[in-house]
Parts: C-alpha cells; sequence; structure tokens
C-alpha cells in the first residue's frame, strides 16, 4: 500500500500534528485571554506581541534553526550585527518599551541581550546608582552611550580572585594630589578583572570597582570611569585587556579580562553621589554603603521575568512533543487490540508528573515576577526623589523598601534561576534523543540559563544572605518579642507553632493539601520551625553552620512570596472563566514544587502529617495532572510564544514533529555532503595495510629464524 | 565639553610621577602579595596520613588494576594525539569531528598490539576525557559487534569480526541501526521491515515512512561502512517482530550503497566530535545470510524457527549499561577532584574578626554541597567494581554453559541475568543521574570560573547528559528495575524465596514490610551500616508492599514510585558492596581505614538517609525524633571530620592533570597563574581587535539619526510639510 502526500510513504506513518491540532481544537479556554493574565495586562500583552511581531519580522533580528550550527567565531560576528540593528530601534523606542525589547529579545538570543545589557544595564545603571545627576547625563546622553553610539561601557567589579565578595576586591584607585588623578591599577594576578562582558572587544569604557586609597587610607571600593580605548578602538596605554576565550555558554558575548598598569584618570572621573573626593583629597562617604549596589537590583528583577519566560518555553516544547509521541502500549491501551496505536508520551502519569508542574511554575513564576518589577520600579523612583530633594526621611524609607527588596529579588533571583535550569534539563530529558538535538533548543539555552546561577550573586551566597535575616527575625522575636513588618510578617505567628506547639499539625490529608491556602500556611510554619531549629543551633554554634538550612528558608520564602501573590492575582482577576483553571496551576504548584520537593522538611517538622504526604503522592498529584492534562495544550498556547521564540523543530505550533525536525537536519546538513571533509584519513585507516606489513615483516616467524642464529 | 571645560584640575599638570611604591618580584611585578592557593593546597596536602596508591588500589579494586590503571593514565598522557590539551576546548564542531577520527586511528595501533582487555580499559579511560571518541569506537567495537555476538551464530561472528577485520577497526566500521524517528525506548515498535524474498533467496530492507528513519545513529554519517540494522521480519505478510540484520552501507571507496540515503544528524548538545546519522533504506536488498541467526532462523523456503531464549539476546545491552556506571565513578572522580582543590586554593569573604579571607571549603555550606559527592564517588568506585565482576562472570558462565551445553549451569546463568539487569539498571540509571548533578553542582560550586570552558564542566556536563537517555533511558530503565522489585517481593511474600540473586536481602521482606518499630530509632543506630542496610531493606520491602495491591490495575500510575525503589535498589548495591569491602579488604590499622569510614558514614547519610528521608518517615522505618538528626546535625559532623583530608582524598583517585584536564584543578593548585596563563596562551591578548571590529566601530561612530533620516523629520521640515 504505496501512497504519496508530500513524500512517498509505503504504510501510515506517525501523525502528531492532527493529535495537537484536536486537543487544541477541544481547548476548554481562551489562550489570548489566558495570556492577559500572564502578562498582567492586556495593553502588556498586546505590546509584548507587537514588539515580537517586529522582531520575528526583522531580517537580522529574526533567529531560526541554523543558529544551532554557528561557531563561537561566527556567533560573536553575528551578535555585533544585531546590536547594530537593534541601536536603530533603541533610537526610536521610549526606556520601558526598549527594555521590554530587549528583555523578549534575551529569551531568543540571551547572548545580544546580554551583551547590550552589560552597557546598558550594568554599566549606566552603576553610573546611575552611583554617579551624581550630572555624571549620568554626561555620560549616558552627552557621550551617547544610552543609544548605543559613541562609546560602549562595560561593568569591571569581578577579579579574577574575587566574585561574590565584592567589598573584598582589589584593584586600587589611589588619589593622587598633585596631580588631581586617580591612578588605577591591578597589584597582582588575583585582582585581575575577570569576567567583564564586552571587555574583549567592544567597550570603549568600564566601570571599575577599586578601592578607593587616599594618603594611604584605604576607604573600600568605590566606582570609577574608566577609558580603556581610544576613539580609534585601540588600547589605552596601561590597560591590557583579553579574550576569555571558551565558555559554556553566552558565545555571542566578549568577555574579557583587564589589568590595569598605573592608569591615570580626572578626579572626576570617580562617581560621586554617595562618595566624593575633594581637590584637597577629603573624602565623604556615604549614608548607607549597600546603596552603591542598587545597580544589581534591577539585574536580579529581570532574571525573575527571564525565569518565567524560560520556564513557559521549556515546557511547550516539551509538552507539545509529549502529546506528538507515542512510545509503548501503556494500560491505558487494549492489550488485545493488535490496532492500536501506541500512547502518547503525556498519557503516562509518570509523564505529566515530570513535566506539567514546570507549566505550572512558569504560571505561578510569572505573577511573581510581574510583582517584583512593579516593587522596583516604585521603590527607585522613590530614592531617586527624594535624593534630589535631600529628603532625609524619604531616603530612609526609600532604604527600607530596598532592604526588603534585597530580601524579594535574591530569594527569587536564585530560586527561580535554579528551577528554570532544572526546568531546561527536565523538559530536554522528557524528550529523550531529541531533547539531545542542538535544533530543538534545550542544550544551548541550557548553556546559556546555568550563568544566571552564577553571576549577579551568586544563588548560594544569596540563599545564605537571604535566610539569615528570617533567623535573625525568628531569635529577635522569641527573645525580645519583636514584631515584624513586610513581606515576613507571618514569622510573628512564631510563638503558636513552637515550644509546646511545635507539634501542631497543618496539613493532614488529601483535602488539607488540595486547598492552596493551607499549602501557604504550612510553608510559612515550615518556615518558622525551621529558623526556629536553625537559631538553636546559630545560638551554639554560628550561622556558618546553618548554611544548608538556611538556603532552605530562602527557597521557602521564595515559593511562599510567588503562590501568595499567585493566588492573589488570581483572587482579583475579572474573568470568572478562566479562574478554575488558574487555580488548578497553583494548587499543582503546592503539591509538587513545594510539598514534594520538601516532603523532608514538611515530615520532620511536623507540618504535615505522614498520611498527608502519602496522599500526597496516591491522590493529589496524580488527580491533578489527570485534571489538567486535557487543557495543556491550551495552557501552553497561552504563553503565546511564536515559532522564532520556541525556535525548537520538534517544539512548533502546528505540532508536525517529524517533518520539521527532519526537514531542518536536512536543510542543515546537506545529505549530498556523505563524505566528511576529512574522510581521505578515514578510509586510510580502514584500508591500511595489515600490522606485519607495517612492521616490515620484522617480527615474523621468519625474521626471527634469521634473527635468532 | 562644556561640563570638562568647566571642572576645575582638567588642565593636566606637565610632570608626572612615577609610582615609588615598593613592588614584590617574583615571576611578574605584584604591588602587593598575590593570593597563593597553591600554598594552601600543598599544606593540606601534607596532612594526608595515608598511602595515596594504597587508597587507589581500595578504589580500583586492586593492586593489579591499579598499576594497570597507572600505566594507562601515563601512556594516554604521553601519547601526542591522545592526550589533552586546554586548546581544544576552542574547536569547532568539524574540527572536533576530525581530532576525533585522528585518535580512532591512534587507538587501532593500541588495539592490535596489546591484549584485548587492556584495549578496552585504555577506551573506558578515554572516554572519560573524550567522550565523543569512547562512544565512536564503542558504536562498533561494542554495539556493533556485541548485537552480532549476541544475535549471530559463531560463525557469523567470526566473519564480521575477524574476517572482515572490524574487531580491530580494519576494512570496514559498523554501525548500530537500532532507534528511529519515531521510536526510542520501544524497540520492539521499530518500523524498518525486512521483507523475505524467497525467489532471490534475499530480504528487502525498507523504510515505509519518515517515522521509520533510522536515527540517531552513531557513525552513520562518515564512519560506517555497514550497519546492524533492526527491523521487522516480514516472510510470507506474517510479520515476526524485530530481528537483526547486517546492512552494507558504503562500498570499499567508502560511498553509498545505492538505495541508502544516509545525512547528518547535525548540531547537538554535545558529543560534537560523533558523527550521529540517520538512514533510510529504500529497497534495499541483501543476502538471507546477512541475517544474524543465532535464535531465529528463516530457511530458504521462508520456514521461520523462533528462539527458545529470546532474552539472552538482550544481554548484549548490559555491557553498555554496567560500562556506564563505572564511567561515573571516573567522571565523579574527575570533578570533585577539580571542585575540591579549588575549594581549598579558594579564599572568600572573611569570617568576622579574621583579616585573611576564608578557604571556600571552610564554609559549611560548602562542604554539604561537595562532601556528599566525594563519599558518593568512593561508594561508585567500590560498587562498579562489583558490577563489572559480576558481568565478566556471568558472560564466562554463559559462554561456557553454551560451549558445553551444561544446563544447569544455564539455568544458573540466567537467574543471575535477571539479577544483572535488575543491577546494572539501577545503578547505571542512579549514577549516571547523580553524574549529572555532581557535574553540575561541582561547577556551581567554582563560581564564575565553573563557566569557563577551560575548566572543564560544560563539555563535560554537554558530553555527559546523553548517558541518562540513551542505552535505555533513566526513567525508563528505572521503571523496569521497579517492576522487578516489586514483582520479586510479591514472589517472596508467596513463599517463594530469591536464589543466586543479588537480592536475596529481601528474602525477609515478608517480616521486614511488618515491622512495627522504626529500624532506626536513635542516634547510634545511624553509625551502623548493617542497620543502615536493613533500613533500606526493609523500606523497599514496605514500600513495594504497599504498592503491589495498586500494580493489579495498572503499572503506569506507580511510575514515579518504581524510580524511587530504583534508585534504593542502586544505594543498597553500594554500600552493600562499600561495607564488605572495608571489612574484607581493609585492614583494622590500615591509615585509610578511619577516613573509609567516615566517608562510608557521610556516603549514607547525605545521600540515602538524608534525600529519601520522607520515604523514610512516611513508611516508620525512621523515627521522626531523629529525623533533624539524620538531616542536619549529623551530616554537619560528618562533614567536618572528612573535611581536614579532602586533598588527599581526591589525591588518592590519582588522576594525573592531564586527564583532569582543567585549569583550575591541577596538582600543583597554582590555580590563578595556570588559569590566566592558559587563557593567554590560547586568546593572544595582542589581537586585541575583533575580527569584525570594523563593523562594531562603525555603528559606535554612525551620524546622528537626523542625518540617516535625511533631516526630514526636524521641525523646520515639519512646518514646511504641514503648510
Amino acid at each position: 500500500m504505496v501512497f504519496t502526500t508530500n513524500t512517498v510513504s509505503i504504510s501510515q506513518g506517525p501523525d502528531p500534528r492532527s493529535l495537537i491540532q484536536k486537543e487544541r481544537a477541544e481547548s476548554k479556554f481562551n489562550p489570548q485571554k489566558m495570556q492577559y493574565f500572564l502578562e498582567g495586562s492586556k495593553e502588556r500583552a498586546e505590546l509584548i506581541k507587537q514588539l515580537l511581531q517586529q522582531m520575528e519580522r526583522d531580517p537580522i533580528l529574526f533567529t531560526d534553526g541554523s543558529y544551532y550550527d554557528f561557531t563561537k567565531d561566527q556567533l560573536r560576528a553575528l551578535t555585533a550585527t544585531k546590536i547594530n540593528r537593534i541601536s536603530r530601534y533603541l533610537e526610536g523606542d521610549s526606556i520601558d518599551v526598549f527594555n521590554r525589547r530587549l528583555s523578549l529579545l534575551g529569551v531568543f538570543d540571551p547572548a545580544v541581550s546580554t551583551r547590550i545589557g552589560v552597557n546598558l544595564g550594568l554599566f549606566i545603571s552603576c553610573i546611575r546608582g552611583n554617579g551624581t545627576y550630572e555624571q549620568l547625563k554626561y555620560w549616558a546622553l552627552d557621550k551617547e552611550t544610552a543609544t548605543i553610539k559613541g562609546i560602549y561601557g562595560c561593568f569591571g567589579m569581578t577579579e579574577l580572585a574575587h566574585g561574590s565578595n565584592i567589598m573584598g576586591l582589589e584593584t586600587t584607585a589611589t588619589f593622587d594630589k598633585a596631580n588631581d588623578e586617580f591612578i588605577i591599577n591591578t597589584p597582582h594576578i588575583g585582582a585581575t578583572k575577570w569576567w567583564i562582558g564586552g571587555a574583549a572587544h567592544s567597550s570603549t569604557h568600564c566601570t571599575v570597582y577599586a578601592r578607593l586609597i587616599v594618603d594611604e587610607e584605604d576607604y573600600g571600593v568605590k566606582t570609577f570611569v574608566v577609558p580603556l580605548r581610544d576613539s580609534n578602538h585601540d588600547l589605552m596605554p596601561g590597560v591590557t585587556v583579553g579574550d576569555i576565550g571558551a565558555k559554556m555558554g553566552r558565545d555571542g558575548i566578549d568577555n574579557g579580562w583587564i589589568q590595569f598598569s598605573s592608569v591615570r584618570i580626572p578626579r572626576f572621573f570617580m562617581l560621586q553621589k554617595f562618595c566624593k573626593v575633594s581637590r584637597d583629597g577629603e573624602v565623604i562617604l556615604p549614608p548607607l554603603e549597600q546603596l552603591s549596589y542598587s545597580a544589581l537590583l534591577g539585574g536580579r528583577v529581570m532574571m525573575v521575568l527571564d525565569s518565567y519566560r524560560m520556564l513557559a518555553r521549556m515546557s511547550t516544547i516539551a509538552l507539545r512533543y509529549a502529546i506528538g509521541r507515542r512510545q509503548f502500549k501503556g494500560d491505558n491501551v487494549d492489550p488485545d487490540d493488535e490496532e492500536a496505536l501506541e500512547t502518547q508520551l503525556l498519557d503516562y502519569p509518570l509523564h505529566q508528573k515530570r513535566l506539567l508542574p514546570y507549566m505550572a511554575a512558569a504560571y505561578v513564576v510569572s505573577a511573581g515576577a510581574l510583582k517584583v518589577e512593579r516593587t522596583i520600579e516604585e521603590t527607585l523612583a522613590e530614592l531617586d526623589d527624594a535624593v534630589d530633594e535631600d529628603d532625609d526621611a524619604g531616603i530612609m524609607k526609600a532604604i527600607d523598601a530596598m532592604k526588603s527588596l534585597f530580601i524579594d529579588s535574591g530569594s527569587l533571583k536564585s530560586t527561580c534561576t535554579w528551577l528554570a535550569a532544572e526546568s531546561i534539563d527536565q523538559c530536554r530529558q522528557a524528550c529523550g534523543g531529541h531533547g539531545y538535538s542542538a535544533y530543538n533548543g534545550f542544550g544551548k539555552a541550557y548553556n546559556d540559563w546555568v550563568v544566571q546561577c552564577t553571576w549577579e550573586g551568586d544563588n548560594n551566597v544569596l540563599g545564605i544572605s537571604i535566610g539569615k535575616p528570617i533567623v535573625k527575625h525568628v531569635i529577635a522575636i522569641e527573645d525580645d518579642g519583636k514584631v515584624v513588618k513586610g513581606s515576613s510578617d507571618f514569622l510573628n505567628q512564631l510563638k503558636d507553632y513552637t515550644g509546646s506547639n511545635g507539634s501542631k499539625v497543618i496539613l493532614n490529608n488529601a483535602s488539607d493539601i488540595s486547598d492552596v491556602k493551607k499549602i501557604i500556611h504550612a510553608i510559612e510554619i515550615a518556615i518558622i520551625r525551621l529558623s526556629y531549629e536553625a537559631g538553636k543551633t546559630v545560638r551554639k554554634e554560628s550561622f556558618d553552620y546553618v548554611g544548608a538550612e538556611l538556603v532552605n528558608i530562602t527557597k521557602l520564602k521564595a515559593h511562599h512570596y510567588l503562590l501568595s501573590e499567585y493566588v492573589r492575582r488570581v483572587d482579583e482577576f475579572d474573568d470568572s472563566e478562566l479562574k478554575p483553571y488558574l487555580y488548578k496551576l497553583a494548587q499543582l504548584y503546592g503539591a509538587t514544587m513545594v510539598l514534594d520537593k520538601f516532603a523532608g522538611i514538611f515530615l520532620t517538622f511536623n507540618v504535615a502529617s505522614t498520611g498527608a504526604i502519602t496522599d500526597l503522592a496516591k491522590i493529589n498529584i496524580p488527580q491533578l495532572c489527570k485534571e489538567i492534562r486535557p487543557n495543556v495544550v491550551a495552557y501552553t498556547d497561552s504563553f503565546q510564544q511564536s515559532d522564532m521564540m520556541i525556535n525548537a523543530a520538534i517544539g512548533k505550533y502546528d505540532g508536525d514533529i517529524y517533518e520539521n525536525y527532519f526537514g531542518l537536519v536536512k536543510q542543515q546538513n546537506p545529505p549530498k555532503d556523505h563524505k566528511a571533509p576529512y574522510s581521505a584519513a578515514l578510509e586510510a585507516m580502514l584500508n591500511r595495510p595489515s600490522l606485519e606489513q607495517r612492521e616490515r615483516f620484522e617480527k615474523t616467524l621468519e625474521a626471527g629464524e634469521i634473527l635468532s642464529k | 565639553m562644556a561640563l570638562l571645560a568647566k571642572t576645575k584640575g582638567f588642565i593636566k599638570p606637565e610632570k608626572k610621577e612615577v609610582d615609588q611604591k615598593p613592588k614584590n618580584v617574583a615571576n611578574v611585578i605584584s604591588n602587593k602579595t598575590p593570593p597563593n592557593p597553591a600554598g594552601d593546597i600543598a599544606k593540606e596536602r601534607a596532612r594526608t596520613d595515608w598511602d595515596p596508591k594504597e587508597m587507589h588500589e581500595f578504589l580500583e579494586g586492586n593492586e593489579k588494576k591499579s598499576n594497570e590503571v597507572l600505566r594507562l593514565y601515563q601512556s594516554i598522557e604521553r601519547d601526542p594525539v591522545l592526550q589533552t590539551k586546554a586548546e581544544y576546548f576552542d574547536i569547532t564542531q568539524k574540527e572536533e569531528r576530525e581530532l576525533v577520527a585522528l585518535r580512532i586511528n591512534q587507538m587501532t595501533k593500541f588495539i592490535e598490539t596489546e591484549p584485548y582487555k587492556k584495549f578496552r580499559r585504555r577506551l573506558q579511560l578515554m572516554t572519560v576525557i573524550d567522550p565523543s571518541l569512547g562512544i565512536r569506537m564503542l558504536v562498533n567495537l561494542g554495539l556493533f559487534l556485541n548485537c552480532i555476538k549476541g544475535n549471530g551464530t559463531q560463525k557469523q561472528y567470526d566473519y564480521w569480526a575477524k574476517s572482515k577485520e572490524s574487531g580491530v577497526v580494519k576494512q570496514m566500521y559498523g554501525c548500530f541501526g537500532m532507534t528511529e524517528l519515531g521510536h526510542g525506548s520501544n524497540v520492539a515498535g521499530c518500523e524498518t521491515t525486512a521483507t523475505f524474498d524467497e525467489e532471490t533467496d534475499s530480504f528487502l530492507i525498507d523504510t515505509p515512512h519518515i517515522g521509520a528513519t533510522k536515527w540517531w545513529i552513531g557513525g552513520a554519517a562518515h564512519s560506517a561502512t555497514h550497519t546492524v540494522c533492526y527491523a521487522r521480519l516480514i516472510v510470507k505478510d506474517i510479520d515476526y517482530g524485530v530481528k537483526t540484520f547486517i546492512v552494507p552501507l558504503r562500498d570499499s571507496q567508502h560511498n553509498l550503497l545505492p538505495g541508502i540515503a544516509i545525512g547528518d544528524i547535525g548540531a547537538k548538545m554535545g558529543r560534537q566530535g560523533v558523527d550521529n546519522g540517520w538512514i533510510q533504506f529504500t529497497e534495499v536488498r541483501i543476502p538471507r545470510f546477512f541475517m544474524l541467526q543465532r535464535w531465529c532462523k528463516v530457511n530458504k523456503h521462508g520456514n521461520v524457527t523462533l528462539p527458545p531464549l529470546e532474552q539472552l539476546s538482550y544481554i548484549s545491552l548490559l555491557e553498555g549499561r554496567v560500562g556506564m556506571a563505572t564511567d561515573s565513578y571516573r567522571i565523579g572522580a574527575r570533578f570533585t577532584t577539580i571542585a575540591l582543590r579549588y575549594a581549598v586554593g579558594r579564599r572568600q569573604f572573611a569570617k568576622p574578626g579574621k583579616k585573611e579571607e576564608s578557604q571556600l571549603i571552610d564554609y559549611m555550606l560548602h562542604q554539604r554541597r561537595l562532601l556528599p559527592y566525594l563519599a558518593l564517588t568512593y561508594a561508585a568506585a567500590v560498587g562498579t567494581y562489583r558490577l563489572e565482576k559480576e558481568h565478566d562472570l556471568l558472560l564466562e558462565n554463559l559462554d561456557k554453559a553454551l560451549a558445553t551445553n551444561d544446563k544447569l549451569l544455564l539455568k544458573n546463568t540466567i537467574n543471575s541475568t535477571k539479577s544483572m539487569f535488575v543491577d546494572s539498571a539501577s545503578l547505571k540509571s542512579t549514577l549516571t543521574w547523580d553524574a549529572a548533578d555532581l557535574i553540575d553542582q561541582c561547577r556551581q560550586a567554582c563560581g564564575g570560573h565553573g563557566y569557563s570552558s577551560y575548566n572543564s564542566f560544560g563539555k563535560s556536563f554537554n558530553d555527559w547528559v546523553v548517558q541518562c537517555t540513551w542505552e535505555g533511558d533513566n526513567n525508563v530503565l528505572a521503571m523496569s528495575a521497579g517492576k522487578t522489585i516489586i514483582k520479586n517481593v510479591q514472589q517472596i511474600l508467596n513463599n517463594k524465596k530469591l536464589k543466586d540473586h543479588t537480592m536475596e536481602f529481601l528474602n525477609d521482606a515478608s517480616t521486614l514490610s511488618k515491622a512495627k518499630k522504626a529500624v532506626i530509632r536513635i542516634k547510634e543506630h545511624v553509625d551502623d551500616p548493617e542497620r543502615v542496610l536493613k533500613a533500606i531493606a526493609g523500606l523497599i520491602s514496605k514500600f513495594a508492599v504497599d504498592l503491589i495491591p495498586i500494580s493489579h490495575q495498572t503499572w503506569d500510575a506507580i511510575g514515579a514510585q518504581r524510580v524511587i525503589l530504583s534508585k534504593l535498589r542502586c544505594h543498597y548495591y553500594l554500600l552493600e558492596s562499600f561495607n564488605d569491602k572495608l571489612e574484607q579488604d581493609v585492614k583494622a590499622k590500615s591509615p585509610t581505614r578511619p577516613h573509609l569510614e567516615n566517608v562510608m558514614r557521610l556516603y549514607y547519610v547525605t545521600n540515602i538517609l538524608g534525600p529519601f528521608i520522607g520515604e523514610f518517615l512516611r513508611f516508620g522505618v525512621i523515627s521522626p525524633k531523629v529525623a533533624s538528626y539524620i538531616t542536619q546535625q549529623y551530616p554537619q559532623e560528618l562533614c567536618q571530620k572528612v573535611r581536614p583530608y579532602v586533598i588527599g582524598l581526591t589525591d588518592s583517585f590519582q588522576q594525573p592533570d592531564n586527564f583532569i584536564n582543567s585549569l583550575i584543578g591541577k596538582y600543583n593548585g597554582d590555580i590563578y597563574n595556570n588559569y590566566l596563563g592558559e587563557v593567554k596562551s590560547i586568546n593572544n591578548p595582542a589581537t586585541h581587535k575583533a575580527p569584525y571590529s570594523e563593523e562594531f566601530e562603525q555603528n559606535l561612530k554612525r551620524v546622528a539619526l537626523d542625518e540617516r533620516e535625511h533631516f526630514s523629520k526636524t521641525a523646520e521640515v515639519a512646518k514646511k510639510l504641514s503648510q
């Protein structure tokens, strides 16, 4: 039975396309409307689609499967071309629109967005955070950095021997009173600026984090604008820059290292919003040093948003594949029916359990990302206003807000970037061998992504530093009856759930677990009891002793934030038809990402009973997965990521998995090249003469006879 | 410019003073004392109070094997083609494929001259430093030939392996044509057909549709001349299921044969050096005797004889799984060595009141992140040594039984085959997963420097993770191991005890599953490995008994639980091996003993009791009173015991610099000089402009927007146009 469609087949091949289309047609809700929830509002959602349409039609910014075959050198050149192209959009966009554009670009081409991000994000944010308004205006606007013109900045913070500990950086900026200059110097190899994005080839200037030394006194780390290259793009004297070379990912970025050998800059190149050095070498220090690190906050907030989009992209690919792919005949197939087709991967309960939680996480994280994004905008605006008006009370209030933003953004950044990394890896594994093909996006996504867990605040370091104040709060509540305010105010329940109340169980059974508000409450109690226990150890030993627990506290805190905000958003969402579908995801998220993952903690501290955890595995999770399963296509379509954003042959909208994939493979690797360029060597090896011949027959019996005579 | 002009001090004084501050001159000039990681590492190395060689013998199983491994390390590090080079981290996919081809050529020099077992060990070690080379050779020597050995007659094997010399990578090169675009895990569902044509006494091999395209076939794109093709045997319109056939792909001029379409599968996450390809067969005719017919035969009249013991044909898959479990140990050794050397040499943040910053490894969290992996690697070494030995014995017995037609031996061997299927599946899946986590976590523990290619994590991770998918997807394997475990427990409850089986510890399942009292109730219980083994056995029994009723309805619904059972089985195997070897081979007074005891405890507390505490509590195997001791306090105490000796414990893996292949992980510990030095030599700072610099510079120097818009949007123009 030969039949012809696009090609000639001898028998009926697999038909993933119809499977996906059928499920799409049977969806119970409208993905467009769901998208409005995910993006916060109709306006924001439509703006995003408009920007994406512009970029997917743009001849230079457009990305497709060919992207996965580029070498490092090609990617770097392409990235530079894209930066050139996007600088033209930048000239017309408002700053908000451009930031949005950049964040979207980051999903399908992270190298471009990061390489621009070090200039417009880190470099300018650092000047904004540490420089005066005039300094910002000069470097950003007069010198046109803000439109990627004239000069190009990089962010000279980390050094070869110092990454996380910024206060310990060793580059020096010594004030030379005679010449009214600073001398920037790299005292030894350990202080070589390292990992500096854009330094190897692009940057003309660098905001250098260096120790301010005046009259032999060390005032700690401050920031200085140091020119690296002249207007001919040649290196300045005393500046040595090198390429950092091959990396795990982000090949499009020219990370470099920098050594300064007595490089002189004028005194007014120091950023002096908070710290000033006068002509006579008098130093005025900032009211609150940590304010100067606000440059990093924007990045952390952005990474939460990135995590949402990454979770969305990965779960879309893996779930479309899981619907289109059939393998084995599972329990849903009549074993006696010989004609029966194999089971769709997503009809296996284990496969549901492996993937659906990440889809739910995309939804839940989207809510947290929106909230923290809104908070930072408000907080930075308040701070700027207060500083401009010299309003001390305003500054102090903004500083308080900044502190809680540090906690929230830090716990979210670490938890969400880890979660997204895990989702890429798990979604890849769920696509079996095809997940390993570069054309399906996972490998590059993973390699590009995982640095998010390290940079701009290493996740473990953040985990410790966020967990610590929580434990301190708990100790203060116990000792001094302190009342905690802000997003950690649930800690005030301490006495109701510790000591003689330490074994009060919150989740007793399946019905408790299906109540998201109870799960949120349970997370609170788990944090309280874990912190209380950690506090006891801290009193005996030290904070260092409970590092592992602090990281867990931070993760639970992030889940608490995310889930609470998500439920709040769902509660006030005006489309009541969608609510039940949204609520299901909160239940699944709570059951899998929180209870299942932290079951040991919930059991150890009696927050959940053993019966509840048994029900969780046996009843709640399978049941929720089953309920969510029929609308999976609609749930993932709701992310509204076009094929270019997805950029995975097996994850396209039309679901024609095999044709799309095979087509791309053939396009990228024309089968007519069926001999390798090095084929001659290979053939020579196979057709080599025998060992005896290659040994000139010197070891034969015959030779042996002659030689032993 | 206005701002600059106004500022006082803008006009520079003529004279500049030279910086007079004292500097110290060593290899280069420093203004302050540079960090000294090499000193830290040397100091800690001096603490080692045992002979690393003795420890290495423990890890490798015995003195002979330890010596062989060390000689091979030496041979590889001196070989100009096989040795690693940091600059290889920069090569493109095309270059890597060529490098691997060159290395294969070099390896063939050894295959012809050294004992085959030694060669296989060499290949196993090469797999750790060049996984592409490993698999590209193994598709020929392992998969292709094992398939012929497992499914073909002895004569068929002799013909293809020896007469045609594919056993020494000569004349022909085989690939393994199993997976298809639409079928991976379900081999029995493959759709390629082999239809018998009685008239010409041949088979027609055919790819009926796109889904049946052979996919992922390692070596197919450029190297292979032949493939073992898994195809459905169709005789007189009857489908006999999937059998194996030798199908030539390329002629002796290395040109494709008619009817064969082959393509390169292109870019992959890793293993760029392997030329994976796809194959489509269009009415390809092969002689009837190209079918492998040890178990299943077709005579020239089309009469089909089916195999008596089909399961034996799958024995050939075991070798790959056993190999991957062992790979996990070596990769674990390599990356814990890198991360721990870095953690000793690197300092970050000073503790309160201290001037000097702390070594990373002195942070408890850092210990908790890394030391459990170190301990796991020790356990994996011992466990995989045992697995390798049991596998060798099995093959030996099988060959003997078949050769002498010894029915009793064959029956016993089939029994041990069954437990080998479970053991290899649960070790392969659990350990390849753990190793993937280990690489990733060790990378994260090296912070930003872990992200540099030259420190090896990225490439190794990318090359590694496919181990979790191929030759039995980890979830599929673990589920099948879990299923057998549940069935075994059920069988035991029905009073049919296991014999000649590695899971005889479950013969008490009936008692274990009914036990009311927790196995681990007080802190002291945690110190006793025998009791911990009993606790795992108890958990497996209770867990399995709990699942038996559901399994009568559906196996699919308990997939996740089956995976957990498989992991528990793996850990039982490792701990049992570790404990036995410690008791049998390590003298009471050996200086290694106290360290091994600590490492073993750390292993089971942080890799078994901790991660599965939810299950242990839920089934009442561990009493809740000791739960937080097990998850929090005790791991910390054990970490502190192991902490002082991490350099010695990793040195004991005895992997040389060339094998470790990581700039921050070298033996001398001179982290920063090694790293910067090599980065400079590979990326010459003299070329400080990018090849594409001109375009970039043009962009920065572009004319103003107004001008580029032909001044057509100015207020002036607006006025004109709006008139």
